[in-house]
């Protein structure tokens, strides 16, 4: 596949690792996670990257693109409103593969959160994007990211206790 | 505890604060306790965060050689362990099966007797279960792959009474399937468990495959496609 340079491939190899975590902080679970980060691969291999991409930063993107989309086709399949904010949107649970591990705690508040402060807190919180970064990713204000992560931190807490649960 | 309190917590949790008014939140946090308790919370809940999601950062081998440098890609490459020598012998003794032609599928294809040729020109690659052979003997095709001379192979688990041979035949212009290397299996304790060559058994099919595949293997869709278009390129 001749979309991709061989520098660029060697951009996106180091991303992987990371990228592959996103995908599990979004889905949930390792099934899903996986078919995550092989679709995103699959359209970064067939659309390209422009030259002066920052690789990390463009795999991301697609990524939080494709998921979207899955999003929105599950909607569609579950005859949800078609809305990736829902808060209800809470599907990978179900597809969990039965006998893979449980979904720790904090895993499960993360998967109540709306789709679009899910995305930011994972990007900045797990990940260790800048707010500027996770801007660029997710194509919205800088201003917007913090606030986001805000009404994420202050959802989880209410969904979860981390002192409680420490140890 | 307002929103903008939380917002700026958050900032000062990820460092996103100037360095003026972060000083004005110490301040503020060694005065307020209520302030105090929800950072420790923020800073307990990033942790855990980090924590929870640490290990799952594993690629999964095929993905990561979607996107390797083609330099790089190695088909097929296994890691080999190291055997025990008897199992050379073992296998040295049974490759003498390599080069023999099999029946040609036409000759014997009726859909009550197949043979190892019928069951190689038809039947999709299995990670479990088997085909039987008219002589009684099971085989479970397990890939597809290029050979570098053109040439479609696939992979094969046969097994026979207690004897269990794990091989790679090729199909050749004619359309008859030859036998390229054939070597000793174990099959483990149970027969449902199952693993490709190189994980340990036959490393001869390993090696050939390391050595004669032009790419990975094929996926399921695209040996459906070679299956329905009788393995024509």
């Amino acid at each position: 596949m001749p979309t991709l340079s061989d520098s660029q491939r060697e951009a996106l190899m180091a991303e992987l690792g990371g990228l592959r975590r996103f995908c599990y902080s979004l889905t949930g679970n390792n099934a899903d996670a996986d078919d995550l980060l092989q679709s995103t691969v699959e359209r970064l291999l067939q659309k390209g990257m422009p030259e002066d991409a920052h690789a990390a930063k463009w795999s991301y993107r697609v990524c939080k693109n494709v998921w979207i989309d899955e999003l929105r086709s599950r909607d569609v399949r579950q005859r949800y409103p078609a809305t990736v904010t829902d808060s209800e949107v809470a599907l990978s649970t179900q597809e969990v593969a039965a006998g893979e591990q449980e979904l720790d705690a904090v895993a499960a508040a993360l998967d109540q959160l709306p789709e679009d402060q899910r995305l930011a807190l994972s990007l900045v919180s797990i990940e260790g994007k800048t707010y500027a970064e996770a801007a660029e990713i997710l194509e919205v204000p800088v201003g917007t990211i913090m606030s986001r992560i805000a009404r994420a931190r202050k959802n989880l807490l209410q969904h979860y206790s981390p002192q409680r649960d420490e140890g | 505890m307002k929103d903008q309190e939380y917002e700026l917590l958050s900032q000062y949790v990820d460092g996103e604060l100037d360095e003026v008014t972060a000083q004005r939140v110490r301040a503020r946090l060694d005065a307020e306790p209520a302030l105090r308790e929800t950072l420790d919370k923020l800073l307990a809940l990033n942790a855990r965060l980090r924590e929870t999601f640490a290990g799952t950062d594993t690629v999964p081998e095929s993905v990561a050689a979607m996107v390797r440098p083609s330099s790089n890609v190695v088909p097929l490459t296994r890691q080999r362990p190291a055997r025990p020598a008897w199992q050379y012998a073992v296998a040295a003794s049974l490759v003498a099966a390599a080069g023999l032609l099999l029946t040609p599928q036409w000759q014997t294809s009726t859909p009550s007797s197949p043979t190892l040729a019928t069951v190689l020109e038809s039947t999709p690659s299995m990670a479990s279960g088997w085909a039987s052979l008219a002589n009684g003997e099971q085989v479970r095709p397990v890939l597809s792959f290029s050979h570098i001379d053109g040439s479609w192979c696939r992979e094969y688990l046969l097994k026979a009474n207690a004897a269990s041979t794990r091989g790679v035949a090729c199909r050749l212009d004619d359309g008859q399937w030859q036998v390229r290397v054939a070597a000793a299996a174990e099959l483990p304790g149970s027969s449902a468990e199952f693993r490709p060559a190189g994980a340990g058994d036959a490393d001869q099919v390993a090696d050939y495959l390391a050595d004669y595949s032009a790419d990975i293997a094929l996926s399921a869709s695209e040996e459906q496609r070679l299956i329905e278009q009788a393995w024509l390129r």
